[in-house]
């Protein structure tokens, strides 16, 4: 049950952005301002730019602050209710926040969160098309916060809550996109065409730049592609760290190994099911 | 190029490629007979019913009657 007790550390600097985007009224726009000033404001941006803190879900229908009941989910570390419509905003703090947008952000834990948030929305019955950037504030009093018993959670204690198998990111296999489902779709998309057109700029001179001007212009071309695209630096990052992967440790020669293993195993496919069909028109005719 | 068995299948190529879940021509590639063995043997290139003087609508309602050999009576 969620109830009102203090959490003195909510606003604990660290878990903020210095200067975050805010807002009272999301039709003029956003604006930028110190977290004190913004902490006045109605709306805020909860997570700092590079890293996801609190992971956001937008219920919006009425009861969305007691959402996580009926989806037999942990109690968020704070429910802020529209007043006038009962649709809400949940946030579950992170203890360990997950890098998104940062030369040290691992794909490893992005992927495992984003399934986590995933499979939260689902239960939550949450909006798929809310991107986590704007939450309603709260410390403001336009809406009625509710704070539940843990400030933050970790991230495996939150996957227990949910069947994070039907969520994982396989190949071949789309993910949401939106929120940090365009991070790995991006990720994805660039990576696979990176292995196959880093050969074309090794071995020329001034190869790294231009490459990874080909990564980034790729990244935000399928960046532009997102109903509500991720930011610049995001898509940055991810360039960065795709291009300075497939260059420095993307073995081509075992690639090509790789590649030519494949096509025999291919070959060999080929050949059986020829074979098997051969046996099987010589078979019918003679059975006649 | 002709097939791997030259000979008359007695199922057609669309027949046996649906019940293999292969092509037509995979199965033609395997076993058909050679066009010019068809062509031998094909009534659109004897034309028997020439030989006894009688169209090809009365050939086949006559029960497809075989010419006699040279020097014997028609039918």
């Amino acid at each position: 049950m969620l109830v009102k007790p203090s959490q003195p550390d909510l606003f604990s600097p660290e878990r903020w952005p210095r200067r975050p985007y805010c807002t009272d009224d999301l039709s003029t726009g956003l604006r930028i301002r110190s977290l004190k000033q913004a902490l006045t404001k109605s709306y805020i941006q909860a997570n700092p730019p590079h890293m996801r803190v609190w992971s956001l879900y937008d219920i919006d229908r009425p009861g969305g602050g007691l959402a996580w009941e009926d989806g037999n989910l942990p109690p968020p570390s704070w429910a802020t209710v529209n007043k006038a419509n009962g649709h809400a905003h949940l946030a579950y703090g992170l203890r360990a926040p997950v890098l998104t947008a940062s030369m040290e952000a691992r794909q490893a834990p992005l992927r495992y969160l984003n399934a986590v948030e995933a499979a939260f929305r689902a239960k939550l019955g949450g909006d798929d098309s809310f991107s986590g950037l704007i939450t309603k504030n709260p410390a403001h009093p336009l809406w009625w916060t509710l704070r539940g018993p843990e400030l933050a959670y970790e991230l495996g204690d939150l996957a227990e809550f949910v069947d994070l198998e039907r969520f994982k990111t396989r190949q071949g296999v789309k993910v949401a996109e939106v929120g940090l489902g365009r991070n790995v779709t991006v990720f994805d998309f660039v990576r696979l065409w990176a292995y196959k057109k880093v050969r074309e700029h090794k071995g020329v001179k001034g190869g790294f730049v231009h490459w990874q001007k080909a990564v980034y212009d790729r990244c935000m071309a399928r960046n532009s592609d997102f109903t509500t695209p991720m930011d610049s630096r995001e898509a940055y990052h991810i360039a960065r760290s795709v291009a300075k992967w497939t260059w420095n440790r993307f073995d081509l020669e075992a690639s090509d190994v790789r590649f030519s293993k494949l096509q025999a195993f291919r070959v060999s496919k080929r050949w059986e099911r020829k074979t098997l069909i051969r046996t099987q028109v010589f078979e019918a005719e003679n059975g006649c | 190029m002709a097939a791997e068995r030259p000979a008359r299948r007695t199922h057609t190529a669309a027949e046996l490629a649906k019940k293999l879940g292969c092509d037509p021509r995979t199965v033609r590639r395997y076993m058909a007979l050679p066009r010019e063995q068809y062509l031998a043997s094909a009534l659109s290139r004897s034309k028997p019913w020439e030989a006894l003087g009688m169209s090809r609508a009365t050939w086949y309602r006559k029960g497809k009657p075989e010419p006699k050999p040279e020097g014997g009576q028609p039918l």
